[in-house]
């Protein structure tokens, strides 16, 4: 009894909905599955190096995000403008050593349409936000 | 020929600046990207708990079948039995793979470590609760196409906590390949020696899944558990399953269960077959909780002498058994998880790698902690209640025109 209300207790405690972002996550995951149409070996050898890709991408963005967006000197602002440059270049060099690996796991054409799902997606965002703002 | 050894190194002295500005311009490529901070594991150090219990019995009801030692049975009354279950892994190196035709193998090393309490009560002899903890090493490699290899290392000691006893060091260890087929079915074949059947046994490990982890599917495997299980919406599973719950534990000799010689331990083994439904609910990828009852097929308790079995390096020889009537169970527990790990979506060859550690629990103790890091499949609805700062860093500024 003792244990079970201690489990209770715990649940209390912690938060019980998923992370957002973690659920849009999963959605973009099914969003590519659905759009990419990939054989069970493609996707086999294509998951593991898209997610590897995805969680550097999450890192480096993370990364950005500590910098503050304040400017009240102008180093403030220099080491702002130095940290998205480096982000961007990140974001650069992660889309090339990446695409060049993802192409010896499907066909190219397969990684243009993943691009192609990729901005699709984010068009799907972008649609369902105006969506929310007109309401 | 030393005015073509000059004029060749001239031109090498030409060259370097152009040289030092490539290699710099390398370095700093690879540099933005590997100072990137992203998981390092796919598994995260983890953190269970598990309460299980089963209501008295009285020993003297009904003639049974087994030991005929009457004056044992008559001195124990009744019966009941509750254990208490914690225990941790934490992954202590992980090391991917690249291989030439894109596939990504990896190599696990966790570290695992359990305490149980065990306490059993029966009626005519003092209370004893029972400690088996276990420090111990698993080892898991995923070839990144069909197979799995996994080797896990559980030595422990058991000794008697509420009366003086001897501590004994015993171990327990799994050996197995499991060769994913497809996603839909995988087999599994191995050795275990475990103390799960109230013994101490050597015994094949051989198993088969039919459909997809991530969906409904139905898993046997020998001699842990077979497990019909499926997805109840995205955050919540039941299964209705079938296993063993058992161990063997010193235990102190304190009220003379053993009369024929003055050792001050004796070994108690139990086992219970048991069948019930478990709900499993997952909350994130962090918190999982659940919930089990059922009932108990058959029911097993033993007495082993510790001199008598000294020498025996196989089946432990009982001086007491008895079988104990059907009944039924409360299992109830949790799983946290701490940190980042690496992501694993649609990466169903982690889907079976989490599934093959999550099916030999730490500690041989046949809990589970559940497969809550491995996502429901479910339809994909649209996120109602999105918002700009949810998204900012999927949107580019040009995206917008």
């Amino acid at each position: 009894m003792c244990y079970l209300f201690v489990l209770f207790a715990f649940l209390k405690v912690f938060p019980q909905a998923g992370n957002k972002r973690d659920k849009i996550e999963a959605l973009r995951v099914a969003f590519i599955t659905q759009k990419l149409n990939l054989t069970a070996d493609e996707s086999q050898k294509f998951w593991p190096v898209y997610n590897e890709y995805q969680d550097k991408l999450k890192a480096a963005r993370q990364e950005f995000k500590k910098q503050p967006p304040i400017f009240s000197t102008d180093k403030d602002a220099q080491d702002y403008l130095d940290a998205e440059l480096l982000l961007k270049q990140r974001e650069f060099n992660l889309y090339k050593e990446y695409y060049e690996r993802l192409k010896k796991t499907v066909p190219v054409k397969k990684v243009a349409e993943l691009r192609q799902a990729e901005e699709d997606f984010k068009k799907e965002l972008l649609k369902q936000l105006q969506g929310k703002s007109n309401d | 020929m030393n005015y073509g050894q000059k004029k060749y190194g001239v031109s090498m002295y030409a060259l370097l600046p152009f040289l030092m500005v490539v290699a710099l311009n390398m370095l700093s490529q690879t540099d933005t990207t590997k100072k990137i901070k992203a998981p390092k594991h796919y598994f995260t150090p983890t953190i269970f708990s598990d309460y299980y219990t089963t209501p008295q019995k009285d020993l003297n009801e009904r003639f049974r079948k087994g030991s005929d030692n009457v004056a044992i049975r008559k001195r124990l009354e009744n019966y009941q039995y509750s254990q208490l279950v914690g225990g941790f892994y934490f992954p202590i190196m992980t090391k991917d793979y690249n291989h030439a035709d894109g596939t990504i193998s990896n190599f696990h090393l966790l570290g695992t470590g359990s305490y149980m309490m065990a306490m059993p009560r029966f009626g005519g002899t003092t209370d004893h609760n029972l400690l088996k903890a276990s420090i111990g090493l698993r080892g898991i490699y995923n070839s990144g196409k069909k197979g799995i290899w996994f080797v896990d290392l559980t030595p422990f000691m058991t000794t008697d906590l509420s009366a003086h006893s001897n501590t004994t060091y015993r171990w327990a260890s799994t050996v197995l390949y499991d060769h994913m087929v497809n996603m839909n079915f995988s087999f599994r074949v191995g050795v275990t020696r475990t103390y799960t059947l109230g013994n101490r046994y050597f015994l094949p490990y051989i198993g088969v899944r039919f459909g997809r982890l991530d969906k409904m599917y139905l898993s046997i495997q020998f001699p842990r558990n077979v497990t019909f299980s499926f997805p109840m919406g995205k955050y919540l599973r039941g299964s209705l399953y079938f296993k063993p719950m058992g161990g063997v534990f010193n235990m102190a000799n304190n009220d003379s269960i053993y009369p024929k010689n003055k050792d001050n331990t004796i070994l108690y083994g139990r086992y219970e077959l048991i069948s019930g439904f478990r709900l499993d609910a997952n909350f994130n990828k962090h918190i999982s909780v659940f919930a089990s009852a059922g009932f108990t097929g058959v029911k097993y308790l033993s007495f082993y002498s510790e001199t008598e079995n000294k020498h025996n390096r196989f089946v432990l020889n009982d001086f007491y058994n008895e079988k104990i009537s059907r009944g039924v169970f409360l299992n109830v527990g949790f799983t946290l998880r701490i940190g980042r790990a690496k992501s694993i979506y649609n990466n169903y060859n982690m889907y079976e790698t989490f599934n093959v550690n999550s099916a030999i629990d730490v500690g041989d103790n046949n809990t589970n902690t559940g497969d809550g890091n491995i996502p429901n499949q479910t339809k994909s609805k649209s996120q109602s209640n999105l918002k700009i700062k949810d998204v900012q860093d999927l949107i580019e500024a040009q995206d917008l025109y």
